[in-house]
């Protein structure tokens, strides 16, 4: 080990104490190391003196500290009402999901007679068991297959009731009906009379019914008072269950119409630069059914692009920008541009069309992909979605898939950031039936 | 500092850095304030001007500031001083002041020192070190940093920066021995 290395090891404090003994001995024998190594022990001395004697510029700290102290204050408020904005828009989603989730499951009873009926199931009653239904009594007399029976709980009994009525009397059907249940009507229904929508049309026009939603909010009153002694041949029976299951199938039609809802987070980010940005999106959309594969419909949405954008600061008490060039502010002070960074926000918002094709069916997920073209208000936009739906009730489906996302126009467009390209982002949502 | 309050103040710059992250106005206070000197002074002696210094030093806290959510609070003076170190490299660059990044551009241009200190001499010659001696000198006999944490900033192992440092000192000895000799003689 030669003596530099030993001096240093001295300066550093790592030396042992037989190398100090080796270091002192060295120095005792040469005059010319000991110079070395006072030279060396006198540069460390000055160094760690110097430390102490720069005169720290504390007033440009003071202006450094506020500045940045400012900058960071207001960003924070930035970021609070960002995170307010995001809260009130989930509230609102929230709010809008219960909303729709309360109008289905109005209509739901409505729907399960139809999907029950469709699929053949069988509810059986949950009436007093010492009262038979007058109705179905006497149409089990007179029809053998007619069996089914469904019951509606008393909450929805006044709509039905309406409903029976206005069929009855489109149906131009002399008979009458009652039902002197207080907690139940039983419905009865006939698989082998239910009609096929060309069939449904024909007789909606033969007969001129106009039945749809109105239907259940009309204020139709009950005015056919049931007889239970009046005698029915089958065909007036069939007759009566065709239209029953007409109005019924009338509403069924309208479960035609679909609608969409989908939040998106970005997983990539195309064209700018990605440092810190980000890309959420919300899309809303109505379909309408071509067949049981293929729907068209409309989609309207909008995407909030969150970003660092570059921006030059200026700032006082300094004399040279980054290019070293003195920059005047044309009164005494200097300014100086430094490069720096703002938050950048904007919404932007896009409607468009789109075809939906279902891919793979498997239970209660279907596969689905969707194409869809738009405008943004700069130019077009083009999407690309593909996506699994979960069926969690007769309505209602949850939605999970990507998206990619082309923008064509100038939807951001930054000298320093760039332009977005193109996007692909994670979704996520809800599908209603109706 | 005795080594229970070395580990509180410790224990504070983890708690400010950890605050500081999540955007936290007083705990960039109490760090900026912590460390100011010591920044300013690495960037006053890595680009040896006091107005680039400045400039510097700024746009150091402003990084800092920017890449907040990169810190790694158990290393936060580390962090802070890694991104000084890139920013004063970046201005060396800019200025194109004929710095070049290697070993090979040490140069020593002998003049007189009857009327120049031995600081004076120092701050001159720490100037026409190689950038990777003087960065390294600069952090361990200015900012007294551990071989590890210049090695950390700098990105290279600990047996580089020692070596590093040990050049440094020769180099910046042999650039004063005219000095020092006049002094002797002097004396």
């Amino acid at each position: 080990m030669n003596l530099t290395e030993l001096i240093f090891k001295y300066i550093d404090g790592t030396i042992t104490r037989e190398e100090d003994a080796i270091l002192r001995k060295m120095i005792e024998e040469d005059p010319s190391l000991k110079r070395d190594y006072n030279a060396l022990l006198n540069l460390d001395f000055e160094i760690k003196n110097d430390v102490n004697e720069i005169d720290y510029p504390e007033e440009f700290f003071e202006n450094v500290q506020n500045e940045i102290k400012n900058k960071i204050i207001v960003d924070n408020k930035r970021r609070l009402a960002r995170k307010k904005k995001s809260n009130q828009f989930k509230f609102a989603s929230v709010l809008g999901i219960i909303l729709i989730l309360m109008f289905s499951s109005i209509n739901n009873p409505v729907h399960n007679l139809i999907k029950e009926h469709k699929e053949g199931k069988s509810t059986e009653s949950i009436n007093n068991n010492n009262e038979k239904a007058p109705i179905s009594s006497l149409l089990s007399d007179n029809n053998s297959k007619i069996g089914k029976k469904t019951i509606i709980k008393n909450n929805q009994r006044n709509k039905l009731i309406k409903t029976y009525s206005k069929v009855n009397e489109s149906a131009k059907l002399n008979v009458n009906f009652r039902s002197n249940h207080n907690n139940t009507i039983k419905m009865p229904l006939s698989p082998n009379n239910y009609m096929n929508e060309t069939q449904f049309a024909q007789n909606i026009q033969e007969n001129n019914l106009k039945l749809d939603y109105s239907f259940f909010v009309s204020n139709q009153i009950t005015k056919n008072i049931p007889n239970e002694s009046s005698n029915f041949n089958n065909q007036q029976i069939k007759n009566f269950n065709v239209s029953v299951l007409n109005a019924i199938s009338n509403i069924a039609k309208s479960e035609q119409v679909e609608l969409n809802s989908f939040l998106g987070s970005d997983i990539a980010i195309f064209g700018v630069n990605k440092s810190r940005s980000v890309i959420s999106s919300f899309t809303q959309s109505v379909a309408y059914n071509l067949n049981t594969k293929s729907k068209i419909g409309l989609e309207t949405g909008y995407f909030q692009i969150g970003m660092d954008k570059d921006k030059y600061l200026e700032i006082k008490s300094s004399s040279r920008d980054e290019f070293g060039s003195s920059v005047n502010s044309g009164g005494t002070e200097f300014l100086i541009r430094t490069p720096g960074k703002e938050n950048y926000e904007q919404t932007i918002i896009w409607a468009g069309l789109f075809y939906e094709r279902n891919l793979i069916k498997y239970n209660n997920i279907t596969l689905s992909s969707r194409l869809g073209a738009g405008y943004d208000g700069n130019g077009l936009i083009g999407n690309l979605k593909l996506f699994a739906n979960y069926n969690i009730s007769n309505s209602i489906n949850l939605t999970v898939g990507g998206e990619s996302k082309l923008l064509l126009g100038k939807s951001y467009n930054s000298e320093t950031n760039g332009k977005i390209g193109s996007t692909i982002s994670l979704i996520y949502g809800v599908h209603f039936e109706f | 500092m005795k080594k229970g309050d070395e580990n509180s103040e410790q224990e504070k710059i983890i708690e400010a850095a950890k605050m500081f992250k999540d955007g936290d106005a007083e705990a960039f206070e109490f760090l900026y304030n912590r460390f100011k000197n010591m920044i300013y002074r690495l960037c006053f002696k890595m680009l040896g001007d006091e107005e680039l210094a400045k400039d510097c030093f700024h746009e150091s806290f402003l990084k800092a500031y920017e890449h907040r959510t990169d810190i790694k609070p158990e290393t936060f003076h580390n962090w802070l001083y890694t991104i000084a170190h890139n920013t004063c490299i970046n201005y060396l660059r800019k200025q194109k002041r004929q710095v070049k990044i290697g070993n090979d551009d040490y140069g020593f241009k002998p003049r007189g020192y009857l009327n120049i200190g031995m600081k004076e001499a120092i701050n001159e010659k720490i100037q026409l070190l190689p950038i990777l001696l003087r960065e390294a000198l600069i952090l361990r006999d200015y900012e007294d940093l551990t071989y590890e944490s210049i090695a950390e900033i700098l990105k290279i192992d600990k047996n580089t920066a020692l070596v590093r440092v040990h050049r440094a000192r020769l180099k910046l000895k042999e650039l004063l021995a005219p000095l020092v000799k006049e002094l002797n003689e002097s004396n």
